[in-house]
């Protein structure tokens, strides 16, 4: 089935709106509480509402960083200071009452049903989850007038995922919840590197997707980076691209009142015939050393904007990211063109033909560090191949 | 009336005629008998060791008064005698149980109608959130117009309320042979509609495969027995295939015995449109 792309916003929100509504890269908006303060949410014009996702961003409860503050429903506010021993009977209904009635009445796309945001494989997960909001959040969409679509918020963890009688105990408790439409995934990879280079998670991520679909459910594939590509095999409902990387990314930590504030990464540019994103630094050795070089910079409006000489680079820059935004969503909607064994052939021809272009560079002497080259399409592959021969797409 | 029959059970029984004993096991009896009132109707006569034994038998009582259907027998009263007797009175259905006509319907479309008929009676019961938890062919009653009448709720669990089996079982109550792997393993919170249409999987072959489980070794090929093979998955696809019946007929048998809730069928409406799929596949 064609998917939706949506665009994973943090506080830069409006340009995620602009590149939207100026250049057609997205289908909607997910809504971050933590990032856009509880007025101005309600203020964004209906138009953009109704084909948005707001995510209540309850992962560390006790935690209100940044905007989630100006949420009275945020559960530290709501139970006057969280206590996991005390909320679930005495301040859970109050605070899913108001997130439900909140999002119901700014008449979002789909009702989330938080979640909390639990390392490791802790055996009491589904009973937590239930307990905190799962069961309230049900209870609270139940007593609205008109029915309303429940997307149940899922962070797995790289643990989880790879653990199978884990997996199957999330998949048989998700699928057994009655009202719930479907499920706004994270996946949250351990890896320190800006691209998952881990074939087994993008593998076991591909089924879990693919599990849910099967059983009818909405999947939303929430903080994805350029894997949306690769992931986009297992025939999610809607896939995410977002502008900084911790709305590519997810990491608790950012969710954390001690994260520090991290120094600011060099600029980068998403170059789609390498499915990478590319420092600044290595663009001049590309189009002086490499034949054809200047043909791997995708030409739209932004890229003439940004290689004018007067540019000034930085990673601030709205136009590095509604240039990411037009190139992605241009592959993306191709992709979603296609089904099964077509949409996977394409998407191999595209990693292919990116890993082409990464060993020209090597050829070329251009010889980019781990964040930059195309170590990550190798597990792709692996992936995507292994994902085709469960399917029968290849042999 | 017959002599034979226990001192408590004839105080009972004196209020019908044309009594007949229908079936006899451990502490309960079934009669077939006529009351003036009610017309032929069954009656089960037995006892109860603990309250909780008592609380599962008003429990199926208080799930059949609350279905009008064509599927289920009809309960038409309830009562307890001391010290530990309990009498439950339900309309007598002529039919035979499905244990002793499965080669019945062993054509495809037989098999599919009748398995339609089924989805149709649980799911008064699932909308209900009240899985069966025993659906086995003797469980299922074949009235002479074809239509099922499913019976024995003795087990049947109210996914709302509390447990009454706080046990440290390995095993869930069940009859083994056709209980889900779920069930086998006694993992209570994940016993849900999914776990009958387990049990209907196995029916469902069974009536294609003329009475053969699907899980026997026999059939199979491999296993010790019908439940290690339930565990680990094998049943008799290979057979199946070579019945050359419609691809979509193996899909739903596949699924319906996925060996995890969620490989099987998520709602009755998806499960109802699959049989469908096949009906369609084979007219």
């Amino acid at each position: 089935m064609k998917f939706d792309i949506y665009h994973q916003a943090g506080f830069r929100y409006q340009w995620n709106i602009q590149s939207i509504n100026d250049d057609g890269t997205g289908d909607g908006i997910i809504i971050g509480a933590r990032s856009v303060e509880k007025d101005k949410v309600e203020q964004l014009p209906l138009k953009v509402r109704k084909k948005a996702i707001f995510d209540p961003q309850f992962f560390l409860p006790a935690v209100p960083k940044g905007q989630l503050a100006t949420y009275d429903f945020f559960p530290h506010l709501a139970s006057d200071g969280f206590s996991s021993s005390d909320y679930a009977d005495e301040s859970a209904g109050i605070s899913a009452s108001g997130c439900v009635a909140f999002q119901v009445q700014n008449r979002f796309r789909h009702v989330v049903i938080p979640t909390r945001y639990m390392a490791g494989m802790p055996g009491d997960f589904i009973k937590t989850q239930n307990s905190l909001f799962v069961v309230p959040f049900l209870e609270a969409i139940a007593s609205q007038d008109g029915d309303h679509s429940a997307l149940l918020q899922l962070v797995v963890t790289d643990n989880m995922l790879k653990d199978d009688e884990y997996t199957a105990d999330l998949l048989n408790w998700i699928t057994g919840l009655e009202g719930v439409a479907g499920v706004y995934l994270i996946a949250e990879h351990n890896g320190s590197s800006k691209q998952i280079k881990d074939a087994d998670f993008l593998y076991r991520l591909l089924r879990f997707t693919l599990a849910l679909r099967q059983n009818d459910m909405v999947v939303v594939l929430g903080y994805l980076n350029t894997e949306a590509v690769l992931l986009s095999l297992s025939d999610p409902s809607v896939v995410t691209m977002g502008v900084y990387e911790n709305t590519r990314a997810f990491k608790i930590r950012t969710f954390e009142d001690n994260d520090t504030k991290q120094r600011g990464p060099s600029p980068r540019l998403y170059m789609a015939r390498c499915l990478q994103w590319i420092d600044r630094n290595y663009h001049g050795a590309i189009e002086r050393r490499l034949p054809g070089g200047k043909e791997l910079f995708d030409q739209n409006k932004y890229q003439a904007i940004m290689f004018r000489p007067s540019f000034k680079w930085h990673f601030s820059k709205p136009e590095l990211y509604k240039h990411h935004f037009v190139e992605l969503s241009r592959q993306l909607r191709q992709i979603s063109e296609l089904e099964g064994r077509a949409r996977f052939k394409h998407v191999k021809a595209i990693i292919e033909a990116a890993m082409k272009n990464f060993k020209k560079m090597d050829e070329s002497g251009i010889v980019l560090d781990q964040d930059n080259d195309g170590s990550h399409l190798a597990a792709w592959m692996t992936a995507g191949n292994e994902f085709a021969k469960d399917q029968g797409w290849q042999n | 009336m017959s002599p034979a029959w226990p001192t408590a059970h004839q105080k009972v029984l004196r209020n019908y005629t044309a009594v007949i004993l229908l079936k006899q096991g451990g502490q309960k009896a079934a009669y077939r008998a006529h009351h003036a009132d009610h017309g032929n109707v069954v009656v089960k006569i037995g006892s109860y060791a603990t309250i909780n034994g008592l609380k599962r038998i008003q429990r199926e009582v208080e799930v059949l008064r609350g279905l009008n259907s064509k599927y289920y027998p009809r309960n038409i009263a309830f009562s307890t005698e001391p010290p530990n007797q309990f009498v439950i009175v339900e309309e007598y259905v002529d039919s035979v149980p499905l244990s002793a006509s499965l080669t019945q319907f062993s054509a495809p479309a037989e098999a599919l109608a009748f398995l339609r008929h089924l989805v149709q009676g649980l799911s008064i019961i699932w909308e209900k959130r009240v899985v069966h938890r025993d659906i086995k062919p003797d469980n299922i009653l074949v009235a002479p117009d074809g239509v099922p009448k499913i019976i024995d709720l003795g087990i049947a669990r109210l996914l709302d309320d509390e447990s009454l089996t706080r046990t440290l079982n390995a095993r869930g109550p069940c009859t083994p042979n056709y209980a889900s792997p779920e069930q086998l393993k006694n993992r209570k919170a994940q016993i849900d509609q999914r776990a009958d249409q387990f049990g209907l999987g196995i029916v469902f072959l069974q009536l294609l495969l003329s009475g053969a489980h699907p899980f026997d070794p026999a059939i199979v090929g491999s296993g010790d027995s019908i439940v290690s093979n339930i565990l680990s998955d094998k049943w008799c696809r290979a057979k199946l295939q070579r019945c050359s019946h419609p691809s979509s007929i193996q899909s739903l048998a596949a699924k319906l015995l996925g060996p995890e809730p969620f490989q099987r069928y998520r709602t009755t409406a998806s499960l109802l449109s699959a049989i469908t799929v096949c009906e369609r596949e084979l007219s």
